[in-house]
């Protein structure tokens, strides 16, 4: 390479300057906003993603291995937990199967759709995260060969993961809802009234996200309640449980509320997804 | 030739422990900038061009995957290697202050500049909240790794670069 450079003479400063136009060019192409990555991305992506997988495997095992070790006693104290846990959910199951055949015979009473249970659904391995300090966006090892393109949503441990944002023939990029940028219009699964749910990086160690904008005439918001995705977000399917709600406080101009969601999937230990290949209908889709 | 090559698996290698071990949110709290420390490290041993390239390659491998802007992270990468080769003549190269200051420095710099471009204009000016849970975890764990790093990257550059290094001692008496 060098030589290559003592030939044509290049100056130290003349390539920076080039180097600068050539990165700038890129930046302007993708302002622009015309999909030209997509052929970086699936080049860069055919060449690196195999390796991620292959690393992310030899990974996991030291992971298993390590954390065995000190877990013993844990598990002790969980399997004691969960028997007592198992007790609950029976009974509550019970319960819960009573109530669907009646929900059946009422979905038949108002003709609706039992789409909700209905969601193709692929599953994926997490094989990279996002190196950088600011955002949580991570890759996955399905991509449009597996049937998945941008803005299917992404759920693990029954919640609301993340959306894909970019798509490779083998792999796919999930934003997650805890990162910083995210913004989903999200409600309490009771009462329908409406919010906005958007990251946030400070409080994502503590394990938590924001929501704002919720009015809540009737008071009901408290502690532990579900938020899902609301009906009239663009790309969130409808029903998709978000969270439970951690605090809640009145904002400045006292008309909403605003406080803090803990999400119900587990981003520390994020895994394997499911991704849902249905993508939300919308109005301009079908026109 | 092989210094090259040898330089692109490094780059690769960097990229993907950056993106799986390091990223391991169960053990670690803050990744480092594997990345940066290839760049600074070959700018700082073998000059401003090759700096620069392995900057930019550096900067776009990690845009093309997860960048929102292509092109930003290169040009700051690519920045970083030109700045890390201003000292390439200035020091002895197996002196390991050099690189970990301009590492640590640099590391710091290129996420002040993503917090102000992404995050205060978007309003969230917790500034020292910011600096204290993202940056600086970040630039800890990278001054750690780039020390051991750094003589891993030289002792394999003396290998496979000894008759460059000879070509540049004689510069250094010519001069």
């Amino acid at each position: 390479m060098k030589k290559l450079f003592r030939k044509l003479k290049i100056k130290d400063k003349h390539l920076l300057v080039v180097m600068i136009i050539l990165c700038v060019g890129l930046m302007l192409v993708t302002f622009s906003g015309s999909s030209f990555s997509g052929p970086f991305h699936s080049a860069i992506g055919t060449i690196v993603m195999p390796l991620e997988r292959g690393v992310n495997k030899a990974g996991s095992v030291l992971v298993y291995l390590a954390s065995g070790f000190k877990d013993v006693q844990d598990l002790n104290e969980e399997n004691e937990n969960l028997r007592k846990e198992i007790a609950e959910l029976t009974e509550t199951n019970n319960r819960l199967s009573q109530q669907i055949s009646e929900l059946e015979r009422l979905e038949e009473l108002y003709k609706l759709d039992s789409q909700y249970s209905e969601y193709n659904k692929v599953a994926a391995n997490v094989i990279a995260k996002d190196p950088g300090t600011w955002y949580s966006t991570f890759v996955i090892d399905k991509g449009t060969d597996d049937g998945i393109s941008v803005d299917m949503n992404v759920i693990a441990g029954g919640g609301l993961v993340g959306i894909v944002t970019e798509t490779g023939k083998s792999w796919a990029v999930v934003q997650s809802i805890i990162d910083d940028r995210s913004n989903i219009s999200a409600m309490i699964a009771s009462t329908s009234d409406t919010m906005v749910v958007s990251g946030n990086l400070l409080t994502m160690e503590q394990g938590t996200i924001d929501f704002s904008e919720l009015r809540d005439p009737d008071n009901v918001v408290g502690e532990g309640t579900t938020v899902v995705t609301s009906n009239i977000s663009t790309k969130y399917l409808t029903g998709l449980l978000v969270g439970y709600v951690s605090r809640v406080e009145e904002s400045s101009n006292r008309l909403t509320k605003k406080g803090t969601i803990i999400p119900a999937a587990d981003f520390m230990h994020l895994r394997e997804v499911l991704v849902i290949t249905n993508l939300k209908q919308t109005k301009g889709d079908s026109e | 030739m092989i210094r090259n090559i040898v330089l692109g698996i490094y780059i690769l290698l960097a990229f993907i422990l950056e993106t799986t071990v390091f990223k391991n949110e169960a053990i670690f709290q803050a990744a480092p900038n594997i990345l940066l420390i290839i760049t600074v490290s070959t700018g700082f041993m073998r000059g401003k061009k090759a700096g620069m390239i392995t900057g930019f390659l550096c900067g776009f491998l990690y845009d093309a995957i997860f960048g929102s802007i292509i092109g930003l992270t290169a040009l700051l990468y690519v920045l970083a290697g030109y700045i890390a080769g201003a000292f390439y003549k200035v020091f002895f190269d197996n002196n390991v202050r050099v690189p970990l200051t301009l590492v640590t420095v640099m590391d710091i710099a290129f996420n002040l500049f993503l917090y102000v471009i992404f995050f205060l204009m978007r309003g969230r000016t917790a500034f020292f909240s910011y600096v204290i849970q993202r940056i600086l975890p970040e630039a800890v764990f990278t001054f750690i790794i780039t020390f051991f790093l750094y003589k891993i990257l030289y002792a394999g550059d003396r290998v496979l670069g000894a008759e460059a290094e000879e070509r540049r001692r004689s510069h250094w008496l010519g001069s």
